[in-house]
């Protein structure tokens, strides 16, 4: 059997990783060396981090621009009551994970006066109009404690 | 491998000294026939043991043959099943649907599917091509002509074994790209772990226009893969979500198969369905979330209380549609993000069953996701037992199957099952229900037959039944019976013929009908020896479940008696009179008609105490009863052939007109004929009238007139080919 609990320990204090460590490849998936036979990608990559963030921060002003088109039937007109009035949203352009089909994720923090600032990750896909927003998790402020078994 | 070259398998096979490249061998050290000339594929080394620590060992069922089964992995390609154990079917066993892993890793899938007699086990290995669309020539194409390859070289329809979207690759190779052009004559049952039907669900994330199913799943998917990369540059647990999910999304996702793998892509689409007659068996994974906080910011437009993810790469529902069976792992997570605006996202996937792995998620694995379904014991036992018993069902009943059938109710006994080719239960003078092989093994060939009479592709059974009731009577029956030992229906013999008693020589089936010869009695035989022949067909009849007899026909020693008539009237021996009669029989026969008296006509009796329409002249001659007892065979049955006067012409038709024969005085020659088989007799004797001789010699015992020839056997009872 494979040793996986060296991997597995390494993991459980490892979930929560800063947002420098974004520069990645799929190439370091279980040091295969079949990677080469992989085509290469023509999908939305770390540079597009900057046009995410600035999407993500125009969206306050038009927030049905950024429905994604895979969710517009589920949101409907309610793209304005999204956000709190007068929100501002900030995206940590260091979060920004391509995922390789289409998308990714990015951390952003949406602060509004009145409201408690809230973070998001935000699932972000590309549109030929540009990127849309597709859902969002907001993410407690710590990690929850661990259950007992 | 081209067709052209895979229709030379055969004779590059014989020729194997001198092409030893391109010719299927035996391997040494397994018993199975390695795929050298087939192209992608290669028979799976021996490198586990069973589950109770003992060998493995390949060997074929008790037909003598192999079954290929061929292993096609999910988009790595990776099939080859060596000691790193990195080919996706080569993991020991160490989860189970339920969570609790077995006490100790078992044999790999693989290792499991060696151990079944008659199983060949062939891993497709393509990952030159991974990622790729099947119709990638080292994809779909290749594992086409390595199921052309192995199926001829085998002589057996194949078996796939499909993981992810390994079942894609199948799916092109059996359904083929021209409808009608399928390879559902070589390919019995496709069997996939986690093989989508309609499409990847990691596909789907590529789909940026409306989706045919809900969002949520797609949405979560997205989130996973966007947290695993957040813990970039991990390496992970390559059968974990984190190290299996996002190389697959990145595979696919790229240009060359970018949207083929999508649910109503046109790539897909364009995939013929499997051939109607191709089985589907499927295990899924089946993930499911409550994600409470998924929205759309402040909004909360989603289902969030149990997103189902299938197993990560693929819908449940994709995975299991059109499928024969289906078996399921299931998780049920709880989902939590958490962080800071400076850090990528965390999640958890808290299991209320598993609380201490919430934080490791990404790194361990689950019986529920796709890459770890090829690992679950449970899983592994179900496909054994689909495989035995497909391989089972491809063999006919053996011995002791046969021996404990079930039996209709015959002569006068009740049903029942058969305990050592007999019916139990029935007294010892009230006759018997038994297996005619049984009862008389050196005949086992002539009263067991295999062949496919529901026309289902399997070897149905037909056996004789032996019946007789208290008075020693009974007729023959024949059962069939399909490869489970289940009763499809009989035919009592007496019901065709109206006749007590019924003996069957041979049964055959070929092309879906039966057919049985047999011979029957007629009143004028002795109790010992039924001297009529008959044949019927039968067939199977879905719509009433049961067995139908066709026409009868019968036959009886009229038309072997008018040959060796003829040749002594003519002196022309035909073939068929030769090979009825010695020749002395036959030279005493054209002797008598020469000297004794022109043979005028023939009719032919039983023995005379049965038969009461002997010529009372005949009775006469020959004696009140005919044949004697004297311990010697006389025949079956008595030709009397009437004798005209001596030297008159050959044949009344040539007097000439206006011509009155003399009256002749009314006198027999006797023909003895044995029965000796189905329409098969042979002439034992021939007597003429008393006091008469001929020159053709004879061997005169005394025995009730004239010259006798021929040797009358001594006695005993009926003769069979």
């Amino acid at each position: 059997m494979r040793a996986r609990s060296s991997q597995f320990a390494a993991l459980a204090v490892a979930v929560v990783v800063l947002g420098g460590g974004a520069a990645f490849g799929w190439h370091h998936w279980h040091g295969s060396d079949d990677k080469a036979a992989l085509p290469a990608t023509t999908q939305p990559t770390p540079g597009d981090a900057h046009a995410v963030a600035a999407a993500l921060a125009r969206m306050p002003g038009k927030p049905q621009d950024l429905i994604a088109t895979d969710v517009r039937s589920a949101i409907g007109t309610q793209a304005k009551q999204a956000l709190p009035g007068g929100a501002t949203i900030s995206a940590n352009e260091a979060t920004w994970h391509p995922d390789g089909l289409g998308g990714g994720t990015i951390t952003a923090t949406v602060s509004a006066p009145g409201s408690p600032t809230t973070v998001y990750t935000v699932m972000m896909i590309k549109e030929p109009t540009g990127w849309k927003v597709v859902g969002t998790v907001p993410m407690a402020p710590s990690a929850p404690k661990v259950a007992k078994p | 491998m081209n067709r052209h070259l895979r229709l030379g398998l055969g004779a590059l096979t014989v020729l194997s000294l001198t092409l030893p490249t391109t010719a299927l061998a035996r391997a040494a050290s397994t018993g199975a026939p390695n795929a050298a000339a087939c192209g992608s594929i290669e028979l799976a080394p021996i490198i586990d043991h069973a589950d109770d620590g003992s060998k493995i060992t390949s060997r074929p069922d008790r037909r003598g043959v192999y079954v290929p089964i061929i292993m096609v992995p999910d988009w790595t390609g990776r099939a080859t099943h060596d000691a790193t154990r990195t080919g996706e079917f080569s993991v020991p066993l160490d989860m189970s649907t339920t969570g609790t892993p077995p006490a100790t890793p078992r044999a790999s899938l693989i290792g499991q599917l060696q151990n079944i007699p008659g199983a060949a086990v062939y891993t497709f290995d393509y990952r030159a091509s991974a990622g790729k669309w099947v119709d990638d020539p080292g994809i779909g194409p290749a594992l086409g002509d390595a199921i052309d390859c192995v199926t001829a070289a085998l002589g057996q329809k194949a078996i796939l074994i499909t993981h992810g979207l390994g079942g894609t690759a199948a799916r092109y190779a059996v359904a083929g790209q021209v409808a009608g052009h399928d390879r559902g004559n070589e390919v019995t049952t496709v069997i996939g772990f986690g093989s989508p039907q309609n499409g990847s669900q990691l596909a789907d994330l590529t789909n940026t226009g409306v989706g045919t199913t809900a969002s949520e799943p797609r949405i979560l998917s997205r989130l996973l893969i966007g947290a695993c990369a957040g813990l970039a540059p991990a390496r992970f647990d390559p059968y974990s979500p984190c190290g299996s999910i996002p190389p697959e999304a990145a595979a696919i996702g790229v240009s060359g198969a970018a949207g083929s793998y999508r649910a109503g892509s046109a790539a897909l689409t364009g995939l013929l369905p499997y051939p109607p007659n191709v089985a589907l068996d499927s295990f899924a994974g089946d993930v499911a979330v409550k994600a409470p906080n998924l929205g759309w910011f402040n909004l909360r437009p989603f289902r969030t209380d149990q997103v189902s993810l299938g197993d990560l790469a693929a819908s449940t529902a994709a995975v299991t549609l059109g499928a024969r069976s289906q078996l399921r792992s299931t998780c049920s997570f709880t989902l939590n993000a958490f962080g800071t605006g400076e850090q990528s996202v965390g999640l958890r996937l808290d299991d209320a069953t598993a609380p201490q792995l919430g934080p490791a998620w990404a790194g361990t694995v689950r019986q529920c996701y796709g890459a770890d379904l090829t690992r679950i014991s449970e899983f592994a036992d179900s496909l054994t037992a689909l495989i035995t018993k497909e391989i089972r069902d491809r063999q006919p009943l053996d011995t002791s199957e046969l021996e404990s059938l079930p039996v209709p109710s015959l002569c006068g006994h009740p049903a029942g099952n058969l305990v050592g080719g007999y019916l139990p239960g029935i007294p010892p003078d009230q006759g018997e229900v038994a297996l005619a092989s049984t009862v008389d093994p050196s005949r086992f060939k002539d009263y067991t037959v295999f062949g496919d009479l529901t026309n289902d592709g399997v070897p149905d059974t037909v056996v004789v039944l032996k019946c007789t009731n208290a008075n020693g009577q009974g007729a023959d029956a024949i059962a069939a019976y399909d490869n489970g030992a289940t009763l499809l229906g009989s035919v009592s013999l007496d019901a065709v013929t109206d006749r007590p008693r019924d003996e069957v020589y041979q049964v055959s089936v070929s092309k879906e009908t039966g057919r049985i010869d047999w011979r029957t009695t007629r009143d004028t035989d002795s109790p010992c020896c039924p001297t009529v022949d008959a044949t019927a067909t039968f067939t199977y009849d879905p719509s009433t479940g049961g067995l139908k007899a066709g026409k009868l026909t019968s036959f009886n020693e009229t038309e072997i008696a008018a040959a060796l008539f003829d040749a002594g009237r003519t002196g022309k021996v035909s073939k068929k009179a030769a090979g009825m009669a010695p020749p002395e029989i036959i030279n005493a026969m054209i002797a008598a008609n020469r000297d004794n008296g022109i043979f005028r006509s023939l009719a032919c009796y039983g023995p005379s105490p049965q038969d009461a329409s002997w010529p009372a002249v005949a009775k006469a001659d020959f004696g009140d009863s005919w044949p004697p007892s004297d311990g010697t065979r006389h025949g079956d049955r008595f030709c009397l052939i009437k004798l005209g006067a001596t030297g008159a012409g050959p044949t009344y038709a040539q007097d000439p007109a206006g011509f009155t024969a003399p009256p002749e005085p009314e006198r027999y020659a006797l023909l003895g004929l044995e029965h000796v088989g189905f329409r098969n007799w042979m002439a034992v004797e021939f007597r003429l009238p008393g006091g008469e001789d001929t020159t053709g010699g004879g061997n005169d015992n005394g025995g009730g007139g004239g010259g006798i020839f021929g040797t009358p056997r001594p006695g005993g009872g009926p003769l069979f080919p």
